[in-house]
């Protein structure tokens, strides 16, 4: 019976109500591909992820709740919407249908009053939007088309702006992801425009229903650079697409060596928004410098950071490193004085904006360079035989984590859990004799059937 | 891809501030998809040069997507003989539009080049330098639109 009501052969099948429309495993009976797909994002582990809970429950507690609503708007909005949580302490005990960021909260989005912290007005029809014009009529549910479900509409970028842009109760935009995209060339009309989803929701050919037609689709994993922590569905599968996404969009784009010893590596990313993007104040992205002589002896190191090693380390620190090229965001309070989370970030007259970027920007101009120079000063450069250099990431900084271990709010054992990507186009080897670059080949990745198979869409897994 | 939507444009300063919404019709200047003159992959796709011509004889991916794709090539000269001596020297994929290569080097395995990366959809090219002791050095250029 589920199965014909899937492409409307039999009508007489009841609608589901909106209770089983709240519910994502209503949507698996159809729709399995999608399902498994979102189940092992970002989006459905929005309000599992411990990283999450233990920064809301810190920023509740540290502003006497004035966070309210504030994270959970976008991290669990169909809990918050059926009023299961006000501000997101209680959202483990929260029914499972409505934690993270459900089918039913983006496919009954009707519009985004604002694009930034969560403005989008849901329809309240129980009809599913999405990108199909001519979607095949199903007893399940009402079935329409719209431009903010549609990735060839530049409407689109809307819908996934409105949780991508977040500007604090201070007046901070401490994310700028959708902003970013909007001046870069990728947001400007044209031949070479692109939306949010048209990178982040990959098409590919299949069936949007059980029974329907073959039609182009398009993958609900969203790849960034943000996985799960703890135990997932398809943890690898999304741990493999981040690495397609990160990999493949960004490289080392020039390496020089003067006799004095300026070493300066050229980088540049190739994503439509800056790198890191997002919550980029607990982003940490940083280059990886290895010079070596002939023997293989190391002359010169920097960026060689450990799994689970915090990254920046103070001067007098072990491990300190003063020539770190590290890109992120600082976040100030209003005091002028430096602050990890986000809540506690204010506009200053020392700060206006409240932060500091140091990020990769994207290109906002065809054929205009949109490198930034790491310059690092070496000695016994003439002795140099080569350089290798690894782009490498994190999600959030480990001492962001530590210190929300140190308040209590987060288990120590997650530290490690994190993953660091090494970004496979900005992972090389450059010679100064010649000055020739060449790939690591160690640091390979294989996309996307790396994580299509894994997802069971193209057979065995290479 | 254009259509007229009445969009809602939006002025605000925070996340409480007051919202000045209001009516605007504009045209949606989505993804352009492919160009009529950008076809997507098919095999025996060519590309002229000044001496040799190049045909994709087979691919991982037919069309080729997003990410990475391996080609291999036949050559021909000018009078449509084939060519068994010509090296490939360069290969990089190019997005004319945004003035980007495809960030990723290629490796060159004879007649096969692997991991030509489209990192984004759009119209792109395959530009190949290539060495012949019989018909010379010369330069040809695939133009290739990924769809997805």
């Amino acid at each position: 019976m589920l199965l014909a009501a899937c492409a409307d052969e039999t009508p007489e099948v009841a609608a589901f109500d909106r209770t089983q429309l709240l519910d994502p495993t209503m949507c698996k009976s159809c729709h399995p591909q999608h399902y498994r797909e979102w189940a092992s994002s970002m989006h459905a582990y929005a309000s599992d992820d411990p990283v999450f809970v233990a920064m809301n429950a810190r920023g509740q507690r540290e502003t006497n709740g004035a966070l309210g609503d504030f994270c959970v708007r976008c991290h669990a909005p169909m809990a918050l919407r059926e009023g299961f949580t006000r501000d997101g302490l209680s959202i483990a005990s929260a029914p499972t249908p409505l934690r993270g960021v459900t089918c039913f909260f983006c496919h009954e989005a009707l519009a985004t009053d604002a694009t930034m912290n969560n403005h989008v007005t849901l329809a309240g029809d129980l009809v599913m939007r999405g990108g199909i014009q001519d979607p095949v009529p199903t007893s399940a549910h009402g079935a329409a088309y719209s431009t903010l479900h549609d990735r060839n509409a530049a409407d689109s970028s809307r819908l996934c702006g409105s949780c991508h842009d977040v500007v604090t109760q201070g007046g901070v935009a401490v994310e700028r992801t959708f902003q970013e995209y909007q001046e870069s060339l990728f947001g400007k009309p044209g031949v070479g425009f692109d939306t949010c989803s048209g990178c982040h929701m990959i098409g590919k050919p299949g069936r949007a229903a059980i029974g329907g037609p073959e039609r182009e689709l398009h993958e609900h994993l969203w790849p960034g650079v943000d996985t799960a922590h703890t135990p997932w569905p398809d943890r690898e599968a999304q741990h493999a697409a981040v690495a397609c996404a990160l990999g493949l969009n960004a490289r080392i784009y020039g390496v020089s060596l003067s006799p004095l010893g300026e070493l300066i590596i050229k980088v540049e990313t190739a994503a439509g928004h800056n790198q890191p993007s997002g919550a980029s104040h607990d982003r940490r992205m940083w280059l990886e410098v290895q010079a070596l002589d002939a023997n293989g002896q190391t002359l010169f190191a920097s960026g060689m950071i450990g799994d689970g090693e915090r990254e920046e380390k103070m001067a007098g620190e072990p491990g300190f490193d003063p020539q770190l090229a590290l890109f992120r965001d600082w976040l100030y309070d209003a005091n002028g004085n430096y602050v990890k989370m986000m809540w506690q970030a204010a506009t200053s007259t020392s700060y206006p904006r409240g932060y500091t970027p140091l990020t990769l920007p994207p290109a906002l101009l065809p054929n205009v360079a949109h490198t930034l120079d790491a310059r690092y000063r070496l000695l016994e450069a003439a002795r140099v035989d080569k350089v290798r250099i690894r782009l490498r990431m994190r999600a959030v900084g480990v001492d962001v984590l530590e210190d929300l271990v140190a308040s209590g709010d987060l288990d120590r054992a997650l530290i490690a859990a994190q993953p660091t990507f090494t970004l496979f186009g900005a992972a090389v080897e450059w010679s100064p004799r010649d000055g020739t670059m060449r790939m690591l080949e160690e640091e390979a990745v294989l996309c996307p059937e790396a994580y299509e198979c894994l997802l069971g869409d193209a057979g065995s897994c290479p | 891809m254009k259509r007229v939507l009445a969009l809602l444009s939006l002025l605000a300063c925070g996340d409480d501030a007051p919202t000045d919404l209001a009516d605007a019709s504009v045209e949606d200047d989505g993804f352009m998809g492919c160009p009529a003159d950008v076809p997507q992959l098919a095999l025996n796709n060519e590309a002229r040069g000044k001496t040799i011509t190049a045909s994709v004889v087979a691919a991982s991916r037919v069309p080729a997507r997003r990410y990475l794709n391996d080609w291999t090539f036949a050559f021909r000269d000018a009078a449509g003989n084939a060519l068994n001596d010509v090296t490939i020297a360069t290969a990089r994929t190019w997005m004319p539009v945004h003035g980007h290569d495809g960030l990723v080097m290629p490796q060159l395995l004879g007649a096969q080049v692997r991991r030509l990366n489209f990192n984004m959809r759009g119209p792109w090219e395959v530009q190949l330098s290539l060495r012949s002791a019989s018909a010379g050095t010369d330069d040809v250029v695939f133009h290739v639109c990924i769809a997805e």
